[in-house]
């Protein structure tokens, strides 16, 4: 047991120890411990709500899934069963949400079977990530307990690659897990430069290419309007007849009626441009883009035309030319130029290290507190559940984080996660293999 | 400009072509007629530009350069007049003229052992040699004529190593059962190149052909070693070594009695085959299109001359664009005292805006990058004065096919480029001979072969210059100029 | 940080020079041979000797000859005042491909006549990235689709120099090795031939080992008999030549001790196999690369000899690291085995402070430990630890100077040392740190987008299988789809 540094968690810690002792737990073992739920008092924490100011040595409560209470060391009055947990020296805050992933659609990046990103086809709205969320993925609990609660599952091939879903990382169905299964669609901006350096194509071929791909945007946004705005006029009851229904186009609707926002996929300046552009003809769609990684450059058309972004830190620059730090930058020049940004690690198994591309982006320009909420509030308002989470504030869902330092220091320790008011075993597959094996018997 | 005000008094051009249906007629002859120039101006590879020469060859050889002569009676005379110049015919110090393409290497498929390829499949055949297969009559042949190259140092195209390099003239006698050989000299070296088997077969990359190429010498060596055990005295016992064409090919590239030609596309690249040079000791010739200037101590230490070819570089889009937008402006404000002034005036505008307004919108990243863009497109230009500055023997090769391209290529590096027109003469021919090794080529003195080109006007380089023949080994072809 | 004294009448000529031909100076500095320098009143971090508050660091001619508080030293060496800053030496990474002209030679399962020393591209801005990220010495190594690779190059990034300059020329030699699904992907799945299972990757090693030693024999014996025949001709009979075989002198040199295995791995059974091989053989003193389950045998390694280079918290990409754990190199580290922290990725090296971190986060190690997972440990890996790895008199002079402890994700690092000379400053550099050899005279700048990567997602797979994927997109779909 490797608990030198992390003081051993009354009674869960113990059942650890006690099964690893029993010889319970095997190193593929599914996560044996429960999580508790109920009713928790955390006090004397440092509470980090995001949406105001830090109140040390604070107490929240937590009841039914739901933040109850936040406030200074006024301990509440509180009746029945209950479990109260010292935050001494510990900071409490919103659990971080990664605005683009494929946690829980892909489990090993090189086993084709296990890849469930990434369908057949190249218009696909109709197919919805939650469906294919793998609540057993391994990758959940090791994404958690470094205290990233909530991600979006996105897929990722095709020119529209189908709907991405919100969702926390506990729970034993698809379903449960759920937040907003209609959160976007995805649409991958064709490219109007080579693809990389093994493309061969020339530069007629590449506009050609490019030029019918929008085409095809064109057509697809085209179509998809003139169906909803049929159906409208069959659910008004003005119309008798009734239409075939079409499952690409009943999908579509969706972002007619602003429920999912469409993501559009898009990282060079020249694309993001030219998606800028076409996005202006679009004015009935609720607009993300993600990935731009050279949004700095255009910071401050993005900002004009008002439209969110989802952006990462831990990347090469963009361009040979490029300032060697650019990427990390990137993020905070797009916030000072007005753009609403959150930050995505864009990653399956090591969406963990999203506090880390927030700790660059402020080290790098952003500041630490832009960067919380880049990873906080700001994705809870872009997917439009700013009234469920991002923030600690009553009334919203207790997804928590108690951290023993600055969350976004590589060496400080996640020691609780609270996700819907469960306060989740700090265990994951990472952990069981360190319990088994960091003081493994050698005579065997 | 001194060149150009004698032409512009010099009398209009009234040369004459004499005999020129023999000439086109004389490949049907079997012995080498005796031709001669008379009345021309002639530029030698030491600069020097005599007027009223006469010259002339029999049988392939120059038997006499003077001046004010008169030929002897039997020589026919190709042309006369002082408005015409002779220069040494270009020699094209390695290419795949005259000769069959290579294979499509996506034809080839795997090799049942991957990483043991048969010598052909991994493009390994020093042993090949041109003369066999090259044909003079070929398109690619033809091409060369009419730029002016005598000679071509060819070799089959291929891979790692392809074959050996021969020098050919670029016309030959043609018989009744097809042309008489065209060979000058067989076997000048062993071309190299960076390049791989194809598909999946050893070796692809450029670490492995290195790796290849020193264990094909080891062989060589053991191999030759062996042959000359069993040859000697006193291995009577010893068993006879098994042959193989490749290995024994490579005896002169091991002993260091003839160059590796290598074919390279960067300095790096350069310094790689060096290292096998130094591990070896056998010469290299470099044939690139790279600027080697960087490695030129080493280049100049080790007596490695350069084959270089000849493509005008792109200017960067900006600086095209510049060129293009302040020269009609140039001319528009020398004709503005007679023009319209209000079409003057809107031209004025028109220029002003697409002058200043990309400007003033250039990022302070754009501008940075097109100052450093600037220094590389300066050196661009100024490769070739920099390798012949550091001293380096440099040499041409790789004439594509298009003399249009080539004599612009060789115009921007005289214009933008700062080497003289003598210089580039001595690339395309004396120095090409020299680093080729042959002795008898590139130069226009008594006992050389015949190799020359017939210039209508007095610099070889002008874009008004005509060539009219190109005479190769003697023998005369007449330039269509349409 | 103040500077001011390293811009020198040489480097202000050089300027002059330079303008007089371009408008700007924009090209970072290049290597320019070993300097001497004065590094003021840090917090240096030895590694070795402790962490010493206020203290110099003289650089004399590219070597540390005194560390100390208030070094007296001759008038006109430059200073740099590291007042407030971290003062460290320059971070190892055991494992990268940072500036390759190609990876993978992957058309055979052993391939040790190469070597990637012929491989170097000295024009990469990847290698001024790394620089900016405090790393002065890296291991350019073969990518992993042959069981033995190429011989790797330990290089030291004195950007602007060439090829030759690059290479740390006191290391020894190194030779890449790969266990597992990669080459066992490329050759049996992708050609047909062995290896296509575990067992034949041992095979691949043991049989190349016996032909070496077999060789070795007969050309020893040959090249004895032939000189014995020089000496003596009438008594000594001439031998039969036997050719020098590059390929299998590499091997043999390996089992003599003469050149250091890295060996890409992931799983313990072929951890272990490995380590039965060389105890079989002799061999000693390896390294496990990766070695993502290399914790589930962490006493058999130490008990080996054997270190390890992993990754801070890469797994999943593949089968093979399904089982792994982020807290892989504390439980090497805390069972005794030398453990190092590497990248195997152009971004992953911008920051091997952060991944040092991670071990910290992941196991509770201290944080002086972590550091030598990026410093002295990976420099013992190479073999190079008695010049680089650490701050003590009569080392190189690579030093990397810090904001705040590097450990810390605020940490910024400010200027990198090689051989006592500046090539990276912060404050100073341009945004375009390209080298004026590497500069397009062509290539457009809106062209220059072509270069950003369509995809931003995170490892798919082995950075180290680039060129062995160029092989199997070349024209071969068809053949290939029977095999998959």
């Amino acid at each position: 047991m490797n608990q030198k540094n992390l003081p051993l968690r009354s009674l869960s810690g113990w059942v650890i120890a006690l099964s690893l002792w029993l010889g319970l737990a095997t190193a593929h073992a599914q996560i044996t411990e429960k999580p508790e739920y109920g009713s928790f008092i955390i006090e004397n924490v440092d509470i980090y709500p995001v949406t105001s100011d830090v109140i040390e040595g604070g107490v929240v409560v937590v009841k039914d899934g739901i933040i109850e209470h936040v406030g200074s060391n006024v301990k509440p009055d509180l009746s029945g069963d209950v479990s109260r947990i010292d935050g001494s020296g510990h900071r409490l805050y919103p659990g971080f949400i990664d605005s683009e992933t494929q946690l829980g659609l892909n489990e090993i990046g090189a086993v084709a079977v296990t890849i469930d990103a990434a369908e057949v086809g190249s218009v696909n709205p109709e197919m919805i990530a939650q469906t294919a969320v793998n609540p057993g993925s391994v990758s959940i609990p090791v994404t958690r307990v470094d205290g990233v609660t909530n991600v979006i599952a996105a897929p990722v091939s095709g020119l529209v690659s189908g709907t991405g879903s919100l969702i926390d990382l506990y729970g034993y169905t698809p379903e449960a897990m759920s937040i907003d299964q209609r959160a976007g669609i995805y649409l991958n901006w064709p490219s109007s430069s080579k693809r990389g350096w093994w493309d061969s194509r020339s530069e007629k071929e590449i506009q050609d290419d490019y030029n019918e791909a929008v085409d095809q945007i064109d057509e697809l946004f085209d179509d998809a309007r003139a169906y909803h705005k049929m159906w409208q006029t069959v659910e008004s009851g003005e119309l008798d007849e009734q239409p075939d229904v079409n499952a690409k186009m009943e999908a579509m609707r969706y972002l007619f009626t602003q429920e999912a926002r469409l993501v559009v996929r898009v990282n060079r300046e020249k694309d993001i441009v030219a998606a800028l552009e076409w996005a202006t003809h679009q004015d009935d769609l609720s607009f993300v883009f993600s990935g731009v990684s050279e949004g700095w450059r255009v910071a401050d058309e993005i900002a004009a035309a008002d439209i969110p972004v989802i952006a990462t830190a831990l990347v090469t620059p963009s361009r040979s030319s490029d300032h060697y730090a650019r990427p990390y930058q990137n993020a905070g020049l797009m916030a000072d130029a007005g753009v609403h940004v959150s930050l995505s690690t864009f990653n399956t198994e090591n969406v963990r290290n999203l506090p880390f591309h927030a700790g660059y982006a402020a080290t790098y320009g952003m500041g630490i507190e832009e960067a919380l909420k880049a990873v906080t509030i700001n994705p809870a308002e872009l997917w439009g559940v700013d009234d469920k989470l991002g923030s600690i504030d009553v009334g919203k869902h207790a997804n928590l984080i108690l951290v023993d330092g600055d969350p976004f220091e590589t060496t400080s320790s996640i020691k609780d996660v609270f996700i819907r008011g469960y306060r989740v075993p700090m265990v994951s597959r990472h952990t069981q293999l360190n319990d088994e094996f960091l003081d493994r018997d050698v005579t065997n | 400009m001194k060149r150009n005000d004698r032409m512009g008094e010099a009398s209009l051009c009234f040369w004459m072509i004499l005999f020129l249906g023999s000439a086109l007629t004389a490949t049907a002859q079997t012995t080498l007629p005796s031709y001669g120039v008379q009345g021309v101006n002639v530029i030698q590879s030491d600069g020097t530009i005599k007027s009223d020469q006469t010259i002339h060859w029999a049988e392939g050889i120059i038997r006499r350069v003077s001046s004010s002569e008169t030929l002897p009676s039997s020589a026919r005379i190709l042309v006369e007049g002082d408005s015409l110049l002779i220069v040494p015919a270009f020699i094209d110090g390695l290419n795949h003229s005259g000769l069959p393409d290579a294979e499509d290497p996506s034809s080839y498929g795997t090799p049942d052992r991957p990483s043991d390829p048969t010598y052909d499949r991994a493009g390994i055949q020093p042993h090949r040699l041109p003369e066999s297969e090259f044909d003079v009559s070929h398109s690619s042949v033809a091409a060369h004529q009419s730029a002016g190259f005598g000679a071509i140092n060819s070799s089959h195209p291929g891979r790692m190593m392809p074959g050996q390099s021969s020098l050919f003239f670029t016309q030959a006698e043609e018989t009744f059962s097809g042309f008489e050989s065209p060979l000058y000299e067989s076997a000048l070296g062993f071309v190299f190149q960076f390049e791989g088997a194809g598909g999946r077969a050893y070796p692809a990359t450029d670490m492995a052909i290195m790796a290849r190429f020193k264990q094909l010498l080891y062989d060589a060596e053991a191999l030759q070693q062996h042959i000359n055990y069993v040859e000697g005295p006193g291995a009577e016992q010893m068993e006879t070594p098994q042959r193989d064409a490749v290995l024994e090919s490579l005896f002169p590239l091991l002993n260091g009695e003839k160059p590796l030609m290598a074919s390279v596309e960067s300095p790096e690249d350069a310094e790689r085959v060096l290292m096998l040079a130094d591990e070896f000791d056998f010469p290299v010739i470099f044939a690139t299109d790279a600027d080697l200037s960087p490695i030129a101590p080493k280049l100049v230490q080790s007596a490695t001359p350069v084959l270089f070819r000849f493509e005008k570089p792109e200017a960067p889009d900006w600086i095209q664009k510049e060129t293009e937008e302040t020269e009609p402006v140039e001319n528009t404000a020398n004709e503005s005292v007679a023009a319209d002034n209000a079409d003057d005036a809107a031209t004025d505008e028109s220029n002003s805006e697409s002058e200043q307004e990309p400007d003033e919108e250039l990022s302070e990243e754009e501008q940075a990058f097109r100052a450093r863009q600037a220094s590389a497109w300066e050196a661009k230009k100024g490769a070739l004065r920099t390798m012949l500055d550091a001293g380096l023997m440099i040499g041409v090769h790789g004439y594509n096919g298009n003399d249009k391209d080539f004599f612009e290529a060789l115009r921007f590096y005289h214009e933008e480029g700062e080497v003289t027109s003598q210089e580039l003469l001595n690339i395309l021919s004396s120095n090409t001979a020299m680093i080729l090794g042959i002795e008898r080529l590139g130069t226009l003195t008594e006992g050389s072969v015949a190799n020359m080109i017939v210039i209508n006007g007095q610099d070889w380089l002008s874009e008004d210059a005509t060539r009219l023949f190109t005479v190769s080994n003697g023998h005369v072809i007449t330039i269509d100029n349409d | 940080m103040t500077t001011q004294n390293l811009t020198t009448l040489k480097g202000l000529l050089t300027a002059l020079f330079l303008l007089s031909f371009t408008s700007v100076l924009a090209q970072p500095t290049t290597y320019d041979g070993p300097q001497s320098v004065l590094i003021k009143n840090g917090l240096v971090k030895t590694i070795t000797q402790g962490d010493l508050p206020n203290t110099d660091v003289y650089i004399v001619n590219g070597i540390i000859q005194e560390i100390g508080q208030d070094l007296s030293v001759p008038t006109n060496t430059p200073v740099i005042d590291a007042t407030d800053k971290v003062v460290m030496p320059g971070i190892v990474d055991a494992h990268s491909h940072l500036n390759t002209v190609s990876t993978n030679e992957a058309t055979s399962p052993v391939t040790s006549e190469i070597t990637i020393k012929e491989s170097i591209d000295p024009n990469d801005v990847a290698i001024y990235h790394a620089l900016a990220g405090g790393v002065t010495s890296i291991n350019l190594m073969h990518g992993s689709a042959n069981v033995i690779g190429a011989r790797n190059a330990t290089l030291k990034l004195r950007y602007g120099a060439d090829q030759f300059g690059l290479q740390f020329q006191e290391a020894p030699q190194t030779i890449k090795f790969a266990l597992g699904e990669n080459p066992t992907r490329v050759h049996g799945q992708g050609t047909g031939v062995q290896p296509r299972t575990r067992m034949g990757v041992e095979r691949v090693i043991r049989d190349i080992f016996d032909d070496a030693i077999e060789y070795d024999r007969k050309r020893e014996t040959y090249l004895e008999q032939k000189a014995a025949h020089e000496r003596r001709p009438n008594r000594v009979a001439l031998p039969v030549p036997v050719a020098k075989n590059l390929r299998l002198e590499v091997i043999s040199d390996i089992i003599e001790g003469d050149i250091l295995v890295h060996c890409h791995s992931y799983r313990a059974d072929e951890i272990m196999m490995l380590v039965n091989v060389f105890k079989d053989y002799g061999v000693e003193n390896y390294t496990f690369q990766h070695a993502n389950e290399g914790f589930k045998v962490a006493p058999e390694l130490a008990e080996a000899g054997a270190n390890a280079s992993v990754f801070s918290d890469w797994w999943a990409y593949k089968f093979e690291v399904y089982y792994s754990t982020a807290y892989n190199a504390a439980i090497l580290h805390e069972n005794g085995v030398n453990t190092s922290i590497n990248s195997d990725s152009n971004e992953l090296i911008r920051h091997l402070n952060h991944e040092a971190a991670k071990v910290v986060r992941y196991g509770g190690i201290s944080e002086n430990d972590a550091l030598k997972m990026i410093t002295i440990n990976p420099a013992k890996q190479l073999g190079i630890d008695e010049y680089v790895g650490s701050l003590e008199v009569g080392k190189h002079g690579d030093v990397s100077i810090w904001s705040a402890d590097p450990l810390s994700i605020y940490a910024v690092n400010e200027m990198t040392l090689v051989d006592g000379q500046v090539l990276f400053n912060r404050k100073t550099d341009a945004p375009d740190a390209r080298l004026d050899r590497a500069i397009s005279h062509d290539q457009s700048f809106d062209d220059l987008q072509s270069e950003v990567s369509e995809s931003i997602r995170g490892r798919q797979d082995d950075a180290c299988m680039e060129d062995a994927f160029k092989l199997f997109e070349s024209g071969h779909q068809s053949e290939q789809s029977h095999n998959y």
